[in-house]
């Protein structure tokens, strides 16, 4: 579905992704992990079009035209962030809405002139906003204001923003960070039931076991470069990879 | 594959956001009523014209309340829309004739200027933003002065048509305060249905994180410039209606000074609603005046109000 090739990110003369090759099938969740500094925030904002990048991606065959927000989200592409990006003086309700993309009747004409069409169309958003954020767990919070939310909750919300917009691919920037242990259990069981959804799912975590759980296969990122890829067990057995993510191993 | 599966749909209350529980009509009914007391308590002439003053002054604000408050844009530029809307009328009155008419030139005339700087100054964000505005103000105060066929000389006009509603010409301060009263209502009533409506959402989105509003489709820019051109709409209607009330305008009345104000009455009133505007013109506009009338401390505040 989703196929990245040679995608490069250079801010100035540093690659802060340099030549990430990867392929994602139909509602594939696969881990990115790596230090701190090895590119994954920037490999997220290169596929959501947030940063200019070079190489080519395409969603189900289609190039994916790079560097603008726009394009990745029709192509069925959204994100959550590391640093929840919520609206804090809105309610939960209303940040779900965000994501969804009928934008019928929300122009100022209908603010003025078809209120009755326009709050029937605003009527079914909270339905389906209201919806989502019971199946993210969220369903009590509903007309709270998400900057009373505590920062695990909010990654929720972001997921259900992120799933108002029915996307074919997630990008979930480490959702289990700030998350307590039931949370962190509801969030594994929401990622496998949208990936037998055939919602593709990119997930970078430093919780590695969390990414063992959800994630059949990891790529790991070291200094922009993809240093290696495969089935979770087997790339975490790579003695590579464990001087990439836990300290050289050489004394050892 | 469709998302919605993933949840079992549960019986009972529907949620809805609380921007659209609140009810605010009965809130405007309820301003409106209590400023019909206005003109019993104050008769006198020099009252009522201040009264009249806050109303088109209050109507600027509410508009720079969609610009500022819900949309977070930095613009100076309320007053000199103002100013404009003021001279477009006055000019439409003297060459075309009526009220309405210069009304609505003044209206359009104001909102075609602020599209196009809007799209002009796009790339500008925050601070530059707010000092483009600053920009457009000083142009704007010299083409006012400058500009004779179009403003009158060094800017001075009389207006002297005045409003009238099937043959009822509001000729005086006290039918004038009506004929406001009843501008302010429409203006009031446009705003709450905006605070009740996708709008408002989609200005905040785009105010608070412009890139997560892009990532998720929205066409931001149509956003904001949307929100500029309507807030810089309700300072031109002000600016119209403050000329017809006033009689006369000159370029002194459409200063920085006054774009400052505006900002004032919006941060006093509170940045949270339509209401904040309205609370703040009415102190901005009144404290000074009521300064200058008080036995104890006019004489001393009189010169500096």
């Amino acid at each position: 579905m989703l196929d990245v090739d040679e995608l490069t990110v250079s801010f100035g003369g540093v690659r802060a992704v340099s030549d990430v090759s990867f392929s994602l099938g139909e509602g594939a969740t696969v881990g990115i992990i790596g230090p701190n500094g090895a590119g994954k925030t920037t490999l997220v904002n290169a596929l959501t079009g947030m940063v200019e990048a070079s190489g080519s991606v395409s969603v189900d065959g289609e190039p994916l035209r790079l560097g603008r927000p726009g394009p990745a989200y029709h192509a069925g592409i959204v994100r959550t962030y590391q640093t929840p990006r919520t609206f804090a003086g809105l309610s939960c309700l209303e940040n779900v809405i965000v994501g969804m993309g009928n934008r019928a009747r929300t122009g100022l004409s209908s603010a003025w002139f078809r209120r009755p069409s326009m709050l029937e169309m605003e009527r079914g958003r909270w339905a389906r906003a209201e919806e989502i954020l019971r199946g993210v767990n969220l369903g009590s919070v509903a007309e709270t204001d998400a900057g009373e939310l505590s920062y695990g909750r909010q990654r929720l919300l972001e997921l259900g923003r992120a799933i108002a917009a029915e996307p074919r691919l997630i990008l979930l920037d480490e959702p289990a960070a700030g998350l307590n242990g039931p949370e962190t259990d509801a969030l594994a069981d929401l990622i496998l039931d949208l990936s037998t959804r055939g919602v593709g799912l990119l997930v970078i975590e430093h919780k590695l076991d969390f990414v063992t759980r959800v994630c059949p296969e990891v790529i790991v990122l070291d200094l922009g470069r993809a240093i290696a890829a495969g089935p979770t067990q087997e790339v975490f057995r790579d003695p590579q990879v464990m001087d990439a993510y836990l300290g050289t191993s050489a004394d050892a | 594959m469709n998302v919605t599966d993933l949840i079992t749909p549960v019986k009972g209350a529907v949620a809805r956001p609380p921007s659209f529980r609140t009810r605010r009509l009965p809130y405007v009914a309820a301003l409106l009523i209590m400023l019909t007391l206005v003109p019993l308590q104050f008769p006198g002439a020099y009252e009522l014209s201040i009264a009249n003053r806050t109303i088109t002054y209050a109507v600027a604000a509410i508009g720079f309340y969609l610009v500022f408050g819900l949309s977070g844009q930095f613009a100076f530029s309320q007053a000199i829309f103002f100013g404009l809307g003021a001279y477009a009328s006055a000019w439409s009155g003297r060459t075309l004739g009526g009220f309405w008419l210069a009304l609505v030139v003044g209206v359009v005339i104001t909102a075609l200027v602020a599209v196009v700087f809007a799209l002009l100054v796009r790339k500008a964000d925050h601070f530059y933003f707010a000092i483009a505005t600053l920009g457009l103000s000083e142009i704007g105060l010299v083409v006012f002065t400058e500009w004779e066929s179009f403003t009158g000389s060094a800017g001075q006009v009389q207006v002297v048509d005045d409003p009238s509603i099937a043959g009822f010409v509001f000729d005086s301060e006290l039918r004038m305060f009506w004929f406001l009263l009843g501008a302010l209502a429409l203006v009031l009533v446009l705003t709450a249905w905006i605070e009740r409506s996708p709008v408002r959402r989609d200005a905040i989105v785009v105010r608070d994180h412009p890139e997560v509003a892009a990532s998720f489709g929205m066409p931001t820019l149509k956003v904001q410039l949307v929100m500029f051109v309507l807030g810089s709409s309700y300072a031109g209607a002000a600016g119209a209606l403050f000329a017809h009330d006033q009689g006369f305008i000159s370029p002194s009345s459409f200063s920085v000074a006054l774009g400052i104000n505006i900002f004032l009455m919006v941060i006093l009133g509170g940045l949270g609603s339509m209401w904040g505007a309205v609370i703040g013109a009415i102190f901005v506009v009144l404290f000074p005046s009521g300064c200058a009338r008080s036995p104890s401390i006019g004489s001393s505040c009189s010169r500096s109000c």
